[in-house]
């Protein structure tokens, strides 16, 4: 079954439009909640006077940033947030207090009565000004300035390495905000009665609002269940625990009826915890052949309001550096800094988007001042199954030289790169994913993942899992899984999962963690359910286990005609152990962290490596370019069910596309969203998307679950170098800052090249 | 964001239409509403009645039997669009129409609702949630523009696509008002319609609504030509950042009534006239073009309130207008100097 296409088990309901989307909920009695937000970037709150408000008929509850006083943040170092702003606003757009009403024009009616008096303070939202100004701190925890947090890092020798260079290129790169563009926005029910707390909510990350909610309202965390409903779309946007949780709960607490509040658009753009805005310096040295002798890297991050995944950003962005390519000395010195604009976050590709597109158009200009063919040059340089790169990361298996060929061979590399008329042209880069972080987020020493799957005697089986499907199919994954091991149809495994009330606790979906986490429990918790499976039906049939086979839901003797007994009679035979039928299984990395502060982002049991080519058309007079095709090499271990491998590659590569070519998150003078809706935050839609080839490479992960690794996130990385790459094949310019719009390529044109 | 409460009366009739209009409080027309509706929910209008045209009996019609195009005010864009007449004689038309957003709005947007479009801006078109932070600004009732800062008028701008091409083919509409307790219509050239001044809204009157779009018959079938060409950023949805829209016909290898006509890059549909005079009773080939379309982009008056630069769009003008008038007319190049040659 595996590695055969499997449509997806929601997928009819989803096509239907029966599937049950946290806005789809409706409970009894429910009131609609609403967000009181700040109009300035950067302000005291003096008071806030709600007794209008409360005053309205209709209104149940008005709450401000004093009913909710206690921090709470995503990393345990950035405990920076509150639900509702306590004393400070630092961004337009954060909420300030919150109404439930009878009805939503109610609740709106009910924020315009509630006075707020503002004391404006000065605004940052140039992050190199945060950098040096120490008279406006947006964060009492910033010592420097306004700086979150600086990162050095060094390994092997970098001096001799760039000595040893024959050949040494300095670039300055650029690359504007971006946001996830979900088609669902945030959504939130909460209830509460006497059996505690239960919020309905489109999060990526169950466990994490569960242990947010208790620590925020003060709750024993067995009083509180966190469901996850059908959920539409995450890209990391998702990812953390958000007000509006944490505010529908305090509001349900008071009122004690259920409140759901869902984010307008507008409000999805102010929570943003998208891509960082990133200048960068690199400097890379090489030897005639074309080999890596060292990397110098430096990279200022606008972090925005608050912390959110910022540091882990920050140290993705060098740590993930060292792959795809063996780098013998690597500096990295980086920063993330506070500006008044709403936080930054982690997006699909966290990390390692921003410095990985600088990379691979260096590395293409390093190839065109040696004459070197930009493929050759990856080749010669690529890191292979075994490698561990000089911070510490261990390469269980990679296909990376692989999925250079194949993206090269796609586009017709050998015999069109540099031959294609003007204005037309193809570009390749490389890139490489974590499956999963090695460690969590906060320090324990649980399982990352965790899998019980209950035996029914009617021959069907359930699986119990807390991770998260948020559109990538996990869901579909798990019965996949279990019904491989098993040998079973799918339609016999159903999955529970996503509830903390009913289901073990797995991270959430986040770093590509939950195919290579969540599938290896899955699979252990199946096998273990399957030998319990066969000593039972060995006991009653009179055979030793290792005489028994299972095939298409039956138990039988090896090679035997006949089936001895249906996979629901193994169950009941097995159940004669007087306990009913169960299996677990547990994922926990091994210890992979570096032995160095900050080595504990970057280590993954497994990484995914890929590379894309793209073909392009560039309209030198208008500056407009037309991506024709990208081909997008993915090594993802084992395609468990190739389809929806596909789906994921097609997804990141379209999203790549998006930022390369569209995509910008980013504020005025004032601290004000330039794009806050979908007509203006241009996004492609799929008549704008490219062809995209997916072109699947399995170089089979040891630790992998049969053998597979991520591909939710790693076929992002390729597709924006490689579109940059082919408009030089195209144009004869390289483009630095992203996104690129026409009139900078044209102004690269008019400059002639560089 | 939510909708304000209003009240929807659905009158079967142009004439019971406009009394409504004339004798409701705060009453607002509605024709498909794709542009409406969402100013609705962003809180720039507060009408407490809309007046839905769609249930007038025969509004929906386009008729191309006689001469000419004869189209109701709700006649979707759609059905405009697919129209092979109008590809045939008026082909500026079923471009603009088929270039309107997408597939779904161009079936609930109406040919009347475009040309009656409200004027965009980043400024303006926001959420009172954003409107919040900023001071008003002249469309608003507020006293500055907050596109262009040092101007004294509104640069809003004009992005319906179809009202270029209509005027280029010489448009006309004809309206309905209610005075006098009577039903008074008049005709008016669509050209008419417009001001160049971004908060004014359509030169017309009080309740005065559109009730049909027409273009008159082509002045020599087989050598009038038209077409549009639009600039945006995503061909599948976008409003137009900078569009074209040409007609002209060719008559002894001249070319003779040009119209040129740029949408997107001002508050109202811009004629270029000296784009215009470069054209007329010229023979077409790429230099005349080139410079025509120099002339175009002098009338262009772009302002920073929509994507990409205003330089961006100025230029998209140029190339727009060279682009369209050679697809146009380039059959004629070598037939104009083959000519020549001949008369030497």
């Amino acid at each position: 079954m595996i590695g055969k296409s499997q449509p997806r088990i929601d997928g009819v309901s989803k096509v239907r439009g029966t599937a049950m989307y946290t806005d789809d909920i409706r409970l009894p009695g429910m009131l609609v909640g609403k967000l009181l937000r700040s109009p300035h970037a950067h302000a005291r709150v003096l008071h806030v006077d709600t007794s209008a408000a409360e005053a309205l008929p209709g209104v149940k509850a008005v709450i401000t940033g004093r009913d909710l006083p206690i921090a709470y943040g995503m990393l345990p170092v950035s405990q920076d947030e509150h639900a509702l702003a306590v004393d400070v606003v630092r961004h337009v757009g954060e909420p300030v207090a919150a109404v439930a009403a009878m009805d939503e024009r109610i609740a709106s009616r009910a924020l315009d009565l509630i006075n707020v008096d503002y004391e404006l303070l000065p605004a940052i939202l140039d992050p190199s000004e945060a950098l040096v100004r120490n008279d406006v701190k947006i964060q009492d925890r910033a010592v420097e300035a306004n700086v979150e947090r600086r990162v050095r890092l060094v390994f092997g020798d970098v001096e001799d390495g760039f000595r040893r260079a024959v050949h040494v290129r300095k670039d300055r790169f650029t690359k504007k905000g971006a946001g996830h563009a979900s088609l669902e926005p945030h959504a939130a029910i909460a209830s509460f009665t006497q059996d505690g707390l239960t919020l309905w909510t489109a999060t990526q990350v169950p466990h994490y609002v569960h242990r947010t909610l208790a620590r925020v309202l003060q709750m024993p965390m067995e009083r509180i269940r966190v469901i996850k409903p059908t959920l539409g779309g995450g890209f990391g946007g998702k990812g953390e625990p958000m007000p509006l949780e944490l505010v529908a709960s305090a509001l349900a607490v008071r009122c004690g009826r259920p409140v759901k509040i869902t984010y307008d658009r507008e409000e999805v753009f102010f929570t943003n915890r998208g891509r960082h805005a990133y200048t960068m310096e690199l400097e890379t040295g090489v030897t005639a052949e074309g080999l890596i002798t060292a990397v110098r890297f430096s990279c200022l991050l606008d972090g925005g309001a608050y912390g959110s995944f910022g540091v882990v950003t920050l140290y993705y962005s060098g740590q993930l550096l060292t792959l795809p390519y063996h780098v013998p000395a690597l500096e990295f010195q980086g920063a993330r800094v506070f500006t008044n604009k709403p936080a930054c976050g982690a997006q699909r590709g966290h990390g390692g988007v921003a410095p990985r597109f600088a990379f691979e158009v260096q590395l293409d200009r390093i190839a065109s001042d040696l004459g070197l063919d930009p493929v050759e040059i990856r080749l010669r340089n690529q890191v292979r199954s075994g490698d561990v790169t000089i911070n510490e990361l261990k390469v269980t298996s990679c296909g990376f030289g692989e999925c250079v060929e194949a993206a090269a061979e796609a586009v017709g590399w050998s015999r069109r790169r540099g031959r294609l008329p003007r204005g037309r042209g193809v570009g390749l880069a490389g890139g490489a994913y974590v499956s999963g972080a090695a460690l969590p987020i906060y320090f324990n020493d649980m399982p990352h993942s965790n899998v019980v799957i209950t035996a029914d005697r009617d021959g069907g089986v359930t699986v119990l899992s807390g991770a998260a499907d948020i559109g990538q199919g996990s869901d579909t994954m798990l019965a996949l899984v279990a019904a491989e091991v098993l040998s079973l149809p799918m339609e016999a495994v159903r999955v529970v999962a996503a509830d903390t009330g009913i289901t073990p606790v797995d991270l959430g979906s986040y770093s590509s963690r939950v195919t290579f986490m969540a599938g290896n429990a899955c699979r252990q918790a199946a096998e273990e359910l399957r030998d319990k499976l066969f000593a039972g039906a060995a006991e009653k049939l009179g055979l030793a286990v290792e005489d028994l086979e299972l095939r298409a839901g039956v138990i039988q003797k090896i090679s035997a005609a006949e089936p001895a007994m249906s996979f629901g009679e193994a169950v009941a035979a097995a159940e004669g152990a007087g306990v009913p039928l169960t299996g677990v299984g547990g994922y926990r990395p091994p210890d992979l962290a570096g032995r160095y502060k900050g080595g504990g982002v970057g280590p993954s049991p497994a990484y995914s490596f890929g590379a894309h080519a793209a073909e392009v058309e560039v309209d030198e007079l208008t500056g407009e370019v037309r991506v024709i095709r990208l081909a997008a090499a993915h090594d993802l271990g084992r395609a468990l069910n190739p389809v929806a491998a596909e789906g994921q590659v097609e997804g990141a590569a379209v999203m790549g596309f998006g930022e390369t070519l569209l995509e910008i998150h980013e504020v005025d003078g004032h601290g004000r969203l330039k794009a806050s809706d979908f007509l203006e935050y241009k996004f492609p839609t799929s008549l704008d998307a490219p062809e995209v080839e997916s072109l699947l490479v399995e170089s089979n992960d040891p630790q992998g679950p049969f053998g597979a690794k991520e591909v939710g996130e790693g076929s992002l990385h390729p597709a924006i170098p490689a579109i940059i790459n082919a408009v030089y094949d195209a144009a004869g310019v390289w483009i630095h800052d992203l996104p690129l719009q026409p009139h900078t390529v044209r102004a690269a044109i008019s400059r002639g090249g560089s | 964001m939510i909708l304000p409460k209003f009240e929807v009366e659905s009158p079967l009739s142009v004439e019971e239409a406009v009394r409504l209009l004339a004798t409701l409080k705060v009453a607002m027309p509605l024709a498909g509403g794709t542009g409406l509706i969402p100013a609705l929910k962003l809180g720039l209008h507060n009408p407490s009645v809309l007046v839905d045209l769609e249930s007038v009996e025969g509004l929906e019609a386009v008729d191309c039997t006689g001469a000419g195009v004869y189209m109701g005010a709700c006649a979707p864009l759609s059905v405009v669009a697919a129209e092979p007449r109008i590809w045939k004689d008026w082909r500026a038309l079923a471009e603009a129409a088929a270039s309107v957003g997408g597939p779904q709005l161009r079936n609930v947007g109406t040919i009347g609702g475009n040309v009656c479009l409200d004027t965009r801006c980043w400024f303006y078109d926001r959420t009172a949630t954003w409107r919040q932070a900023v001071e008003r600004c002249l469309k608003r009732g507020g006293d500055v523009c907050l596109a262009a800062p040092r101007s004294q008028r509104c640069h809003a701008v004009f992005a319906a696509d179809t009202p270029p091409a209509l005027i280029a083919l010489r448009g006309r509409v004809r309206t309905a008002r209610w005075s006098a307790e009577q039903c008074i219509r008049r005709e008016r050239f669509m050209e008419d319609l417009y001001c160049d001044e971004g908060s004014r809204g359509l030169q017309l009157d009080a309740g005065e609504i559109i009730t049909h779009v027409i273009v008159p018959p082509v002045i020599s079938a087989g050598e009038y030509r038209s077409g549009y060409l639009k600039y945006r950023l995503r061909r599948s949805i976008d409003f137009p950042l900078a569009a074209v829209a040409v007609g002209l016909r060719m008559a002894d290898g001249c070319m003779r009534d040009v119209r040129v006509v740029l949408g997107g890059v001002a508050s109202a549909p811009i004629m270029a006239l000296e784009a215009m005079q470069e054209l007329e009773g010229r023979e077409p080939n790429a230099e005349v073009a080139a410079r025509a379309a120099q002339a175009a982009a002098r009338a262009a008056r772009p302002v920073p309130n929509q994507a990409t630069t205003p330089g961006q769009r100025r230029l998209m003008v140029t190339v727009l207008t060279e682009r369209l008038l050679c697809k146009l007319t380039s059959d004629q190049y070598s037939s104009a100097r083959r000519d020549q040659e001949a008369m030497k």
